[in-house]
């Protein structure tokens, strides 16, 4: 059997039977074969030593429960590391952070407790998946859309915790921003109720985020301060129609222009679904899209003079592949616009990007889709069903061998820098990186890239540095990502989220003077969990027993 | 008392899935196989799903996307009862399903990855418990390629413990199979 660091075998042995008695014998688990499923299914550190593994797991129901583990946890020095449901690969799945921690699983707290129509918000526990969520109010014929990741595997509560971002519109789309109220677990085993939830009996608990005081919420994603056992989410009212289109432009002087015409019409709340950038020209697909051109696998099968010129371009730009974009009437770019509500209100929005998109010359503008909701089920396929709030696993349909994924990997380590919200910087962006990642002879910024738009205001990249069977190209892609963050850090930009091996790079480019930040969660974690039992050196917030002493 | 197998039945939704998944799956079983599932884009999947006919497994044909399968009848399936599940398919579909099957703590128990050769042969590597791996032998001797080991998952899925053995063995002679990508066997049971 195995043993969490620092703790004595018949200590551990104690602290099994307690736990035990909370949850029931069946849900602790601690042979080898149940604890290989908490294993991550993408570790970069795969069969290798150091590769991150639990000592046990448990799996409660309830929050007292989990208030009862977390006692007991402190009076054996247990270190528990928290999941919801483990489906964040790419950002470490099930494993924890700090090898040989008890992982605390909370898939089994899956109750939906409220869905409420007419206010349009609801309130779930960690191991509701966006799955059951969108089942539970299609049952119910509520009116009422989520927002959710793709895949849609996850939990709600999960991918909010971790900063998970979707594909409806703006204000539902960055799901931790979309939360309102939590219940926590602190490490000392008592609940707490955050925002309206404070007040006894409270009526308000997911109508008003923020409370009185301290608005402390946001403390409790991508740390390990606390548990979140319930937490409440503003949904989108089912709208009534949906339209999608884009914007075509020829020269690739126009991407500046273009994005700042989107970042207008965005800001005005003018287009508010999933922007989408894309590049026909650079056989470059936006993400709604990519699905169908990997299932289909002829829609980028460009012809050989076309595939030459693409080997010209430098930081994006070739004026003979553009010339050849021009006499073929293939655009440089193309922005996909998405819109829901009224079908007269959308409608003039569409007609309101195309004026502000005409003072580009030479724009062009098509609606591709445009539907009144809620759509048959069975033509759901006919779009990226994310971004009509339907969950799906459909992602995995494309990991077969194609023309355009010879190799399918054994995992990905997702590389996702926030830059700005300007086309001068995708093209820096594409500049530095491509350069360092040919030089460390990473797969990534191998042709132009461009970013996506799931949060307001910026742009993010997210690029799959693949996880092989081959230790040693695992180890120089391990290094050479640590390279890149550093790399990116040079330019001002950080990762927005990033698996455990990389959270302490990563946490050291948000260094403003002399890494207050993070000296700031240290202080934080000190006060709030002395014996360092919850979820040690999440985002590289350490205890201070083990600062520095964790490998 | 629930049992692992059991849990998700706090949202109502699965509950009522899991009625129609008493009456869909579980009436027509080989062994402890529940359900066959192949991907019906390629030559061979659909030649596993014609064998897994024969053995008297409920089949269930997918283009890739599981979707539908996992919410109408794979998660009612192992939310209500667990059940071994056995299937040819790309290996991302594998490897969704696996992390599905986590959720119940369910896992890959056997496995034989297809590989394509340079030569057009394809490589058979195949990982089961030892105690089956004598029959696995016999079958993949009997059958070769592609079926054998469609016929080694759904003989020997009962065999969920014990050490891998593998094995490996090259096909030439694929026919209408020539030229599909890498495939997978497999079987997920508790």
């Amino acid at each position: 059997m195995r043993t969490p660091p620092g703790v004595s075998p018949s200590d551990y042995a104690k602290a099994l039977t307690e736990f035990q008695n909370v949850v029931g014998k069946e849900w602790v688990f601690t042979s080898d074969e149940d604890l290989d499923l908490y294993r991550d299914a993408f570790s970069p550190l795969m069969n290798e030593p150091e590769e991150k593994i639990a000592s046990g797991a448990i799996a409660p129901t309830t929050t007292e429960q989990v208030q009862e583990i977390v006692r007991i946890a402190n009076r054996y020095k247990i270190p528990l590391y928290t999941i919801s449901t483990g489906k964040n690969l790419g950002y470490g799945g099930s494993a924890p952070v700090y090898s040989g921690s008890v992982v605390l699983d909370l898939k089994r707290m899956n109750k939906i407790i409220e869905v409420n129509e007419a206010n349009a918000y609801c309130v779930v526990e960690p191991g509701v998946s966006y799955f059951d969520l969108y089942n539970y109010i299609q049952e119910k014929k509520l009116k009422v859309w989520i927002d959710c990741p793709d895949p849609g595997w996850g939990s709600v509560v999960g991918n909010a915790m971790d900063r998970g971002g979707g594909y409806t519109q703006a204000n539902y789309r960055n799901h931790f921003d979309s939360h309102c109220g939590m219940e926590v677990v602190l490490p000392n085993g008592e609940v707490m109720r955050t925002g309206m939830g404070a007040i006894p009996n409270a009526e308000t608990w997911q109508q008003y985020k923020s409370g009185v005081g301290p608005w402390i919420d946001g403390i409790f994603s991508q740390s390990n301060y606390g548990i979140v056992t319930k937490m409440g989410f503003w949904l989108m009212p089912e709208p009534e129609a949906y339209l999608r289109g884009h914007i075509s432009c020829m020269n690739f002087e126009d991407l500046g222009p273009m994005v700042e015409t989107l970042n207008y019409l965005e800001n005005a709340r003018i287009t508010a679904g999933f922007p989408d950038l894309g590049s026909p020209l650079l056989g470059y697909g936006p993400i709604g899209q990519i699905q169908l051109f990997f299932e289909s696998g002829t829609h980028m099968a460009l012809p050989p003079e076309h595939m030459k010129l693409l080997a010209t371009i430098k930081d994006g730009r070739s004026p003979e592949l553009e010339a050849y974009g021009k006499q073929n009437d293939i655009p440089y770019w193309q922005f996909w616009l998405s819109f829901h509500g009224p079908m007269e209100v959308i409608e003039a929005q569409w007609q309101a990007a195309v004026r502000h998109f005409a003072k580009i010359k030479g724009s062009r503008a098509k609606i591709v889709d445009k539907t009144h909701l809620p759509i048959n089920p069975a033509d759901a396929e006919k779009f990226h069903e994310p971004e009509l709030g339907i969950p799906s696993l459909r992602a995995f349909s494309i990991g077969a061998r194609s023309p355009f994924n010879p190799t399918p990997s054994k995992g990905h380590m997702w590389f996702s820098p926030i830059i700005p919200r300007t086309g001068e910087a995708i093209i820096k962006a594409n500049k530095i990186f491509s350069a360092a990642a040919r030089q460390l002879d990473m797969p990534l910024f191998r042709t132009f890239t461009l970013p996506a738009c799931f949060w307001e205001r910026s742009f993010i990249f997210i690029l799959a540095t693949p996880v092989t069977t081959d230790p040693a190209t695992n180890k120089k892609y391990r290094e050479g990502f640590k390279k890149l963050i550093a790399i990116g850090g040079e330019q001002g930009w950080g990762e927005y989220r990033t698996a455990p091996l990389f959270q302490e790079s990563v946490m050291n480019v948000y260094s403003f003077n002399n890494h207050v930040l993070h000296r700031f969660h240290e202080t934080l974690k000190d006060a709030i969990d002395p014996n360092g039992i919850l979820s040690a050196g999440r985002y590289n917030i350490w205890p201070k027993n083990l600062r520095g002493k964790h490998g | 008392m629930m049992n692992r197998r059991q849990f998700v039945v706090g949202s109502s939704a699965v509950v009522a899935a899991g009625v129609f998944a008493h009456h869909t799956l579980s009436t027509q079983q080989y062994g402890t196989i529940h359900a066959a599932l192949f991907d019906r884009r390629f030559a061979p999947t659909r030649e596993f799903g014609r064998i897994a006919q024969t053995y008297g497994v409920d089949t269930h044909p997918i283009d890739g996307d599981i979707t539908t399968l996992w919410t109408k009848h794979l998660r009612p399936l192992w939310s209500r009862d667990g059940g071994t599940i056995v299937g040819m398919t790309a290996p991302s579909t594998l490897l969704c399903l696996e992390e599905l099957a986590r959720d119940h703590w369910h896992r890959v128990v056997a496995w034989v990855d297809h590989v394509p050769a340079s030569d057009g042969s394809v490589e058979h590597h195949v990982h089961v418990r030892d105690k089956s791996a004598d029959r696995t032998r016999s079958l993949i001797d009997t059958y070769r390629g592609f079926s054998g080991a469609a016929h080694a998952m759904l003989a020997s899925a009962q065999a969920r413990r014990g050490a891998l053995e593998t094995t490996s063995y090259r096909h030439q002679d694929l026919g209408e199979s020539s030229g599909t990508p890498r495939l997978v066997t497999w079987t997920i049971a508790a």
